[in-house]
């Protein structure tokens, strides 16, 4: 199975783009995205899932014109958007049934699924109350379990881990991993962490524009032997902004410990390895 | 079809366990307490010229399926004209337009479900009117074909069309929620003063969604036939008056058969 994107431009406005020549082929696997706010993340998501139609490129699953034949993907395809919603007077079981009948699923085996699921996401034992008088988290995990309900070979969740609690986090990271052995699931987040831990490739984007696509080792590298930590003065540190990559500051009495990333490191500075969200950061701020 | 009914079932469930369902029922049931007024009262609903029927299963039958048919007609529409708006505002949509659901099936889906929210309130209006012919009736014998029929030739139909106007209005005014009341607003008004107006002035003879025009000419026939009357208006809703100079006559019969439906 392999979605390939090539070219792809959305144009909302005369010059404002969502997405811009974005070209990217996507593997069984979990693709994380990572980026800014605004840099075309869900525009891009929204194309894949065939919501939103791309204002040039082109879009194929397994050679199949996905703006032709959107039902192509549909059939295979689980999506969990980012401001995702529920009808509040429907409990679990119901509002399940209902999407499941949306997306065609039905038959004997559809309440073990939907059992399964809601026990995958830690909601059987509240299945029975109206999803209005769950917690935003709560509703985040019936969102995701609505994504699994066809048994999907494509999955996109847009920011699935806002509301979760850590040990939802992990739960849902767990979920995740099981099922990437067989399908293509495309994670957007700007929380570095979630996507480190159970992404096999990360896609950088910043102003609709793709920066960088990879393992998280080849996009680590890029800023490999470049990150450093130092103690500076606090009356220093607005100037060593200027001047320098910094991702990171930590308050200590009178000094500040910086995190930075350079080719010619300050004195007194000690090589650090280099982390996935070092290389996030150098890379959306060295296209600003 | 399973898939159909399933998803008529949750957007139907979703609505129906709503405060606005409940408030739009309890003013409904309210009304329709009010669609037959005791013999002493000073205001009348539905009046042929001078004459309004005795209180037997026919007239309250008829009389509770018309003014059911004009007032939840109008306050339903309130009610279910939000069915694709609220998809678009919870998101929920924006999952459904990721499945092979056809914009026909999910358009019919909300039709049949607006339709089964107010067929729910027709439903519990219908036990009322019962309850009120026990009330208000005493020298009549109760029958129920009497009530049934015209809800379901009169008062369904007109539910029906209701459910669809709401639908289309929504598909072709997107979010525009006032201008869809107004221009709803604006086409009850003409309806109700088309079905109004003289026999044989009518602007447009046929213009009747709400079934009622059928019912009130037929009654009007029935007058003039029986107490040699040239009745040729119809007044339907609250007309308040202190004259005592109303007749009242008996309608034995259904107006209307399951032909009318054709």
């Amino acid at each position: 199975m392999s979605l390939v994107i090539e070219n792809l431009s959305k144009k909302y406005t005369k010059e404002k783009f969502g997405l811009q020549n974005y070209s990217i082929t996507i593997e069984k696997g979990i693709l994380g995205l990572l980026g800014p706010n605004g840099a075309g993340k869900s525009t891009l998501m929204k194309i894949i899932a065939t919501i939103s139609q791309p204002t040039s490129g082109s879009l194929t699953l397994d050679g199949h014109d996905l703006v032709k034949e959107p039902n192509y993907i549909r059939k295979v395809l689980g999506y969990l958007p980012q401001d995702f919603g529920v009808y509040p007077n429907l409990n679990a079981y119901e509002f399940l049934e209902y999407i499941a009948a949306m997306k065609g699923v039905g038959g004997p085996s559809l309440k073990a699924r939907i059992e399964m699921l809601l026990e995958g996401v830690n909601l059987i034992e509240v299945a029975k109350r109206p999803i209005g008088t769950y917690s935003g988290g709560m509703k985040q995990r019936i969102g995701i379990a609505q994504a699994l309900l066809n048994d999907p070979k494509v999955l996109i969740f847009d920011e699935p881990t806002v509301g979760l609690d850590p040990e939802e986090r992990v739960r849902f990271r767990n979920l995740i991993s099981d099922l990437a052995h067989d399908c293509i699931i495309i994670l957007s987040s700007h929380i570095v962490s979630d996507i480190e831990t159970i992404a096999d490739e990360v896609a950088i984007m910043k102003g609709g524009l793709l920066i960088t696509k990879g393992s998280q080792h080849d996009v680590i590298k890029k800023v490999e032997g470049k990150v450093f930590e130092t103690l500076i003065d606090n009356s220093l540190l607005d100037e060593f902004k200027r001047t320098n990559h910094v991702v990171n500051t930590i308050r200590q009495k009178d000094k500040t410990r910086v995190r930075y990333i350079s080719d010619q490191p300050v004195a007194e500075s000690t090589s650090y390895q280099a982390s996935l969200e070092d290389a996030y950061l150098f890379l959306t701020k060295a296209t600003a | 079809m399973k898939h159909l009914i399933t998803i008529i079932k949750g957007d139907y469930l979703q609505r129906t366990r709503s405060y606005a369902f409940l408030v739009t029922l309890a003013i409904t049931l309210y009304m329709a307490y009010t669609f037959v007024p005791p013999v002493d009262a000073n205001y009348t609903t539905v009046r042929i010229g001078n004459y309004v029927g005795d209180y037997n299963s026919a007239w309250i039958g008829h009389v509770t399926a018309m003014m059911t048919s004009v007032f939840l007609t109008l306050i339903g529409f309130f009610l279910i004209n939000n069915s694709v708006k609220k998809d678009v505002e919870t998101e929920v949509g924006m999952i459904i337009a990721t499945t092979r659901v056809s914009n026909f099936n999910y358009l019919m889906s909300k039709v049949l479900s607006n339709f089964f929210v107010l067929l729910s309130i027709v439903g519990i209006v219908l036990f009322m009117s019962i309850l009120v012919f026990f009330l208000r009736s005493k020298d009549f014998p109760f029958e129920i074909t009497q009530f049934i029929l015209p809800y379901v030739v009169v008062t369904l139909p007109s539910m029906f069309f209701v459910s669809c106007v709401a639908v289309v209005a929504e598909v072709f005014l997107g979010r525009r929620s006032v201008i869809q009341y107004i221009l709803f607003f604006a086409l009850f008004n003409i309806v109700m003063a088309n079905v109004q107006m003289k026999q044989g002035t009518e602007m447009l003879t046929y213009f009747d969604p709400f079934g009622v025009k059928v019912v009130t000419l037929q009654m009007e026939d029935f007058v003039n036939a029986h107490y040699r009357e040239e009745v040729s208006v119809a007044s339907m809703g609250f007309v308040f008056s202190d004259e005592k100079m109303i007749s009242r006559c008996l309608f034995l019969k259904a107006f209307i058969g399951l032909s009318f439906l054709l």
